[in-house]
C-alpha cells in the first residue's frame, strides 16, 4: 500500500462537491486522481458517501407508502358522499336486484344519459374512453373521458394477479372523486372509490356496511400492493397490456 | 384551477413527504406539513408559473411553512424530545428495532441543527438536488449553500461517530 498521507488534503467542500457529483467530469477525474494518493481524503469522501446513504434510508418511508387520505382529501377535495350523476350501472343492477335496490339507487341517483362516466363500482366498459384512459395514460398523466370529465392518473400498483390503478375523476360541476382499477381478465374493474356509498362486487349489489375513511388504501392492502411503480416499471407494464 | 394541478401535486407528494420527514424528523408532523403545504399551493395555483418546476415550488413552501411553524414553537417554548422523535413515524414501526433506534439517533442529530443547515442537508443528501437548484429553492447564494452543507455534514458525523461511526 502506498503512503502518501502527507499529500496536502483538498479543501473540504471541494470533496463535499464531488461526493454530491457536483463537479465537471474534468473536475471530477482530477479528484479521482487525487483520493487514489490521500488516504484522508478518501476516507473523508466515503464517509461523505456513507452519511448521504444513511440520510437517503432514514427517510425514504414515505417513498413506500400510498398518499395518505387527508392529504389526498387536501388537494382533491373531501371525499363525495353520492356518486355523481351518470351511474347506468347502478339502474342496470337496480333492475336486476329486486324491488330494495331499486328503491335504493332510485333514491340516490337520478339517471339522465351521463355526462360523466359511470364511476360505479365493478367493470369498466372495455374499449370505453375511460377503459383507454386507464390502458394507455402514465401516471400524472389527465384527459377528457366524456364531456368536461377528465380522468388523472395518480399512481400504478403492482397487485397479486396484475395491477392497480388510482385514478382522480374530475367533473367540470361536482366534486372530484379518487378511485381505484384493478386490472381483470376481462378489463378494468373500480374496485374502490373515495367516500363510496355501495360496493359491489362482480356479482351483485351490496350496500356498504360502516364507511371506510380510506376505502383505496384498504383495497390496495387487501390485494396484496406493494410500492408504487416507479415511471419505468410503469411504462413496462403498459406494454404488456397490464398483464 | 388546472386540472392538471392537482394531479402533478398528488404524483409530488411522496417526494414531499420525505422531505417534510427530514425537516421535522417524525412521520405525524410530517404530514401535517404537507397538508398544509398542499393547500396553500392550491390556494395560490395562480401564482404557480406554469412550466416552471412544481416540485422546487413545493419544497419552497414546505421549507417556509416548516421555518414559520419552529419559530411559533420557539415563542412558546415547547421542547421537542429529539430522542422521541424518531418513533412516531409509521412507517418506521415495521423495521427491524436496530433500525428504529439508528433512524431515532439520526433524527435526534438532525434535530440539533440550525434550520438553515438541515434544510440544506435534506434537499441535498435525501432528495438529491443539485447545489444550484437547492440555491434556487431557499432563495440563497450558492455558497452558502455550501458552508451550511459542510457544516452540518461535520456537526452529524460528530453526533453520530460514537456508536461506530456510519459504515
Amino acid at each position: 500500500m502506498s503512503r502518501k498521507d502527507k499529500m496536502e488534503s483538498l479543501d473540504p467542500a471541494t470533496l463535499h462537491a464531488f461526493a454530491d457529483g457536483e463537479l465537471e467530469p474534468e473536475e471530477a477525474a482530477r479528484i479521482v486522481m487525487h483520493l487514489a494518493d490521500c488516504p484522508a481524503d478518501q476516507q473523508a469522501v466515503q464517509q461523505i458517501m456513507a452519511m448521504n446513504a444513511l440520510l437517503a434510508r432514514t427517510c425514504e418511508a414515505p417513498l413506500h407508502e400510498p398518499v395518505p387520505p387527508a392529504i389526498r382529501a387536501a388537494i382533491f377535495g373531501p371525499p363525495v358522499a353520492v356518486s355523481p350523476p351518470g351511474t347506468r350501472k347502478w339502474a342496470r343492477w337496480a333492475v336486476g336486484t329486486g324491488a330494495l335496490a331499486a328503491a335504493l339507487a332510485l333514491a340516490v341517483v337520478v339517471l339522465p344519459r351521463a355526462d360523466g362516466p359511470a364511476l360505479a363500482l365493478g367493470p369498466v366498459e372495455p374499449r370505453s374512453p375511460m377503459s383507454e384512459a386507464l390502458d394507455q395514460l402514465a401516471s400524472g398523466q389527465s384527459r377528457l373521458v366524456a364531456r368536461k370529465t377528465e380522468l388523472g392518473i395518480v399512481a400504478s400498483f403492482a397487485v397479486e394477479g396484475g395491477y392497480c390503478r388510482e385514478f382522480a375523476l374530475r367533473h367540470d360541476t361536482g366534486p372530484d372523486q379518487a378511485a381505484l382499477a384493478c386490472s381483470a381478465p376481462d378489463g378494468w374493474h373500480v374496485a374502490a372509490r373515495q367516500g363510496a356509498q355501495v360496493s359491489a362486487p362482480a356479482s351483485g349489489y351490496v350496500p356498504a356496511g360502516g364507511d371506510n375513511d380510506d376505502p383505496i388504501g384498504a383495497q390496495l392492502d387487501a390485494r396484496g400492493a406493494g410500492l408504487a411503480l416507479t415511471p419505468l416499471q410503469e411504462a413496462q407494464a403498459r406494454g404488456a397490456g397490464w398483464r | 384551477m388546472r386540472p392538471e394541478f392537482a394531479n402533478e401535486l398528488v404524483r409530488l407528494v411522496p417526494r414531499l413527504r420525505r422531505f417534510a420527514l427530514g425537516l421535522c424528523g417524525n412521520g405525524a408532523d410530517a404530514d401535517d406539513l404537507v397538508q398544509a403545504a398542499c393547500e396553500r399551493a392550491l390556494a395560490n395555483a395562480g401564482t404557480f408559473a406554469q412550466g416552471s418546476r412544481m416540485d422546487s415550488w413545493m419544497y419552497r413552501i414546505i421549507q417556509n411553512l416548516w421555518l414559520d411553524s419552529r419559530r411559533r414553537l420557539r415563542v412558546r417554548g415547547t421542547v421537542v424530545d429529539p430522542a422521541d422523535a424518531g418513533l412516531h413515524d409509521g412507517g418506521l414501526a415495521a423495521r427491524g428495532a436496530e433500525d428504529r433506534m439508528q433512524l431515532s439517533r439520526v433524527f435526534g442529530e438532525m434535530d440539533r441543527l440550525p434550520e438553515g443547515q438541515r434544510a440544506v442537508l435534506t434537499l441535498i443528501a435525501v432528495e438529491g438536488l443539485s447545489y444550484r437548484e437547492v440555491a434556487e429553492v431557499l432563495d440563497i447564494p450558492i455558497g452558502t449553500v455550501t458552508s451550511r452543507l459542510v457544516r452540518a455534514r461535520e456537526a452529524l458525523a460528530v453526533g453520530l461517530a460514537p456508536k461506530g461511526g456510519l459504515q
